[in-house]
């Protein structure tokens, strides 16, 4: 078992694995999280519909960006690659597992946040989406790092 | 490129020509009523509060009913919104003598009676059904379901809770019912018919109610079940028919529904004029409207004024007064100020920055969406709904926005060679089996006029990853737009004659940014002098308001600490590399995939497979582009100078949702 972990290529699919996966779970959650304050907010009033849907896409780009870099490490990796190779794509897909993860949920919060914001003043969408964009930053720094890691 | 400047108005109208008046300043679309200014004064507040409108609750009530008529005729409507004829325009003066309005009044008194109706049956309806439910466990029961005994024999019906056996029952009640049985077990309860003498009524009754029993009774109901069912399901057709025939007339009706359209528009016309009236204040026989009007509009206004015979003056805004903010641009920059818009108008008398931003945005946007086809699909699909759909306010603006950075997209996928991503050199190769152009081994090939960001790149004769390259370039427009964002905070302060602060406080860290970059493109003497005269300018400087001179100096080595702020803005400009490269990775990987299919199968499927993911994959960075470009404006450019808090100008208006309001001549 222990020597699966010598194997780059095994390193390689494994940080992709981990990339897609918890930045996956962490934009389900997050997405999730909007999607139950939006429900509230339709039931009131669902002409919001449209506004509540922006607030609601915005954590699922971590999934995205996971998704990006597990494609990228998947692309770029062969049985035959070297144990540096390995473990430098291991580590990008590190870098956006965690930080997209992390990052995802809090902004699902921030969102759900912004859909009782709006719920209240729906002028003040764009201040919500701002408040969540914040939070992005984080994953776009990762997703940065492991793009570069992978391609440099 | 401003915020227009506001004038304060206060003009006194004859009692019985303000209706006329608010109907002319309506039509210019260019005063705000405001009665803060009447408020403000005892006086003031008192004839404030004699202004009233008896009829307005009254035409509340009829603006809403008209709307929830044109609603159910939208509704049935079998012509598509889209494919109606062009808006309709309202003639405010002419509209209510005209034989439209009796046609418009006559239409919603039939539409109006129509829902009346269709509620009353549904109700109808529901009862019915009700009523037949609870005939249905007393179907076998052939006797009235009125009928309550002889005059020494009593029959009660119940429900009793289904838990309750046969057995049981019949145990209870052996001795003293005459006759128990049961009609029917269902919906949780069982359902009986007791027969018994007058005598043992009381006793029996109690048996039951112990066993849990609720009587049923149909009071004067001379039907069995049956026949009771049939006449409730009589009355259901009946109404269901009739049902039909409305539904039939709202749709044959609803063809007609531009009529209601000038109606609706019309009423919350008059309401628009009838709630600016109470912001009027009131005397005997005169109107008080205190107001605000832009510079540009003084002349239309005045003429009106003069026109109604009033007496008005014109001053400026004190500096205690909340005046409403109006934005001046261009037509081009109009969808720009809503990005504006949605963080926050800049507060009055402040700097408009809709130019600038604009031109940042259209930069940044077409950065993080570097593609051709992208761009070409995001522009041609927004002047397709803008024609087809004729969308007005916030929704034309957006459309519009998004049109414009479309052609940005265009722009630089064209510079750094995204065209679907790598859609031509994928196509040439897969499908023409191209192995070279002009030499080029065809995977490093790239059709971009500038360099790629995906491959290796020639630059001055040095090698260098495009990737970084473009990463160079994000944080170089990062650098250039905070800049413009603190050289536009230097000229507000030297408006505001602070040239101090204007020099030292933010001039110094121009010249910084300056020294790091003649560092860093012209060698190091020059640029370390530049640097050092910029820094020796923030130690000296920002320590100035400490007493102590330790502190003058400590507070001036606090200053540099500022660099950290810069560094992370600039750094932040880095997320348009970070779009940038997800856009054009998942392109590429809907290339591949799409080209995968060999089968012939596979090759007919292959436009529908590219298309349906690209337009997804456009989707969604189309949305990140736009919120991080946004961000950048918000929190990275506005943070360098911008005032918030402006709100918004919103003048009385003919209420234009259906209609376009006829250019009148006012005169």
């Amino acid at each position: 078992m222990l020597e699966l972990f010598t194997d780059p290529y095994f390193l390689a699919l494994l940080g992709a694995a981990l990339a897609v996966g918890l930045a996956g779970i962490g934009s389900a959650k997050g997405v999730g999280l909007v999607g139950e304050a939006t429900a509230g907010l339709l039931a009131e009033d669902p002409s919001k519909f449209g506004r509540a849907l922006v607030l609601q896409a915005i954590p699922g780009t971590q999934g995205i960006y996971g998704l990006v870099v597990a494609l990228m490490i998947f692309f770029n990796s062969a049985p035959d690659m070297t144990m540096v190779d390995g473990v430098r794509y291991f580590a990008a897909g590190l870098a956006i597992a965690i930080a997209g993860y992390g990052s995802a949920i809090r902004q699902g919060r921030v969102a759900a946040a912004g859909i009782g914001l709006i719920a209240k003043r729906p002028d003040m969408l764009g201040r919500a989406i701002a408040s969540a964009a914040l939070v992005e930053t984080y994953a776009i720094f990762a997703v940065l790092i492991s793009l570069l890691i992978v391609f440099l | 490129m401003a915020v227009v400047r506001m004038k304060k108005l206060s003009a006194v109208v004859m009692q019985d020509q303000a209706d006329a008046l608010i109907s002319r300043l309506m039509r210019l679309r260019c005063v705000e009523v405001d009665a803060t200014d009447l408020l403000s004064d005892q006086n003031g507040a008192a004839m404030l509060a004699r202004a009233r409108n008896e009829q307005l609750p009254e035409n509340e009530r009829r603006a809403a009913e008209i709307d929830e008529a044109l609603a159910l005729l939208h509704r049935r409507s079998q012509r598509p919104m889209r494919k109606r004829r062009r808006t309709p325009v309202l003639r405010i003066d002419a509209f209510p003598l005209s034989e439209e309005y009796k046609q418009a009044e006559a239409l919603f008194d039939r539409v109006h009676a129509l829902l009346q109706r269709e509620g009353e049956i549904a109700e109808e309806i529901a009862a019915r059904q009700s009523e037949i439910a609870s005939y249905h466990p007393f179907l076998s029961y052939d006797l009235p379901l009125g009928f309550s005994g002889t005059r020494s024999c009593r029959i009660l019906l119940g429900a009793l809770p289904a838990t309750v056996s046969s057995e049981a029952l019949h145990a209870q009640t052996e001795e003293s019912a005459a006759l128990l049985y049961e009609t029917a077990r269902e919906a949780g309860s069982c359902f009986l018919v007791c027969l018994c003498h007058e005598d043992d009524e009381d006793e029996m009754w109690q048996h039951l109610t112990h066993l849990g029993c609720q009587r049923i009774t149909f009071p004067g109901l001379d039907l069995t079940a049956e026949d009771a069912t049939a006449a409730a399901q009589k009355t259901i057709d009946r109404l269901e028919k009739e049902r039909d025939a409305l539904y039939g007339e709202s749709v044959a009706l609803s063809e007609k529904y531009a009529l209601l359209e000038l109606l609706s528009d019309y009423t919350h016309t008059l309401l628009n004029l009838q709630r600016t009236e109470l912001q009027f204040g009131n005397t005997e026989k005169t109107a008080i409207l205190s107001a605000w009007v832009p510079c540009p509009a003084e002349k239309a206004v005045t003429k009106t004024l003069q026109d109604a015979d009033c007496a008005y003056e014109f001053s400026d805004p004190e500096p205690e007064d909340d005046v409403p903010v109006l934005l001046q641009n261009p037509a081009i920059f109009r969808p720009f100020e809503d990005v504006l818009g949605v963080y926050s108008l800049p507060a009055y008398g402040t700097y408009d920055p809709t130019r600038i931003m604009s031109i940042f945005y259209f930069i940044i946007f077409g950065l993080m969406l570097a593609d051709v086809g992208y761009g070409v699909m995001l522009s041609g699909i927004c002047l397709l709904a803008m024609a087809v759909l004729r969308p007005k306010g916030g929704t034309l603006h957006l459309l519009q926005l998004f049109a414009i950075c479309g052609i940005s997209c265009i722009l630089c996928g064209v510079l750094f060679g995204g065209y679907f991503g790598n859609a031509p050199a994928a196509i040439m190769k897969n499908a023409f089996h191209v192995t070279a152009i002009n030499g080029i081994p065809i995977d490093d090939w790239t059709p971009a006029l500038l360099f790629d960001p995906m491959r290796p790149v020639v630059l001055f004769g040095i090698e260098t990853n495009g990737m970084l390259l473009f990463m160079g370039l994000s944080l170089a427009v990062g650098v250039l737009h905070l800049c413009a964002g603190m050289i536009i905070h230097m000229a507000v302060l030297f408006g505001q004659g602070k040239w101090f602060e204007a020099i030292f406080d933010v001039g110094s860290w121009l010249i910084v940014f300056a020294g790091i970059a003649v560092l860093l493109l012209a060698g190091t003497l020059p640029g370390a002098i530049v640097l050092g005269i910029g820094l020796l300018m923030i130690v000296a400087t920002n320590g100035r308001h400490a007493r102590n001179p330790l502190m003058k100096f400590l507070g001036g080595l606090l200053g540099l600490y500022n660099l950290v702020s810069y560094v992370s803005d600039v750094l932040s400009y880095a997320r348009i590399l970070a779009l940038g490269l997800a856009t054009t990775v998942i392109a590429q990987v809907i290339n591949m995939t799409a080209g995968m299919a060999t089968s012939p199968i596979g090759i007919l499927l292959f436009p529908i497979f590219f298309l349906a993911g690209h337009a997804l994959n456009l989707v969604i960075n189309l949305l990140g582009a736009y919120v991080h470009t946004s961000r950048l404006q918000y929190i990275e450019f506005f943070n360098k100078f911008f005032v918030d808090g402006g709100r918004g100008f919103s003048p009385v208006e003919v209420c234009s949702k259906y209609t376009v309001p006829a250019q009148e001549n006012l005169t």
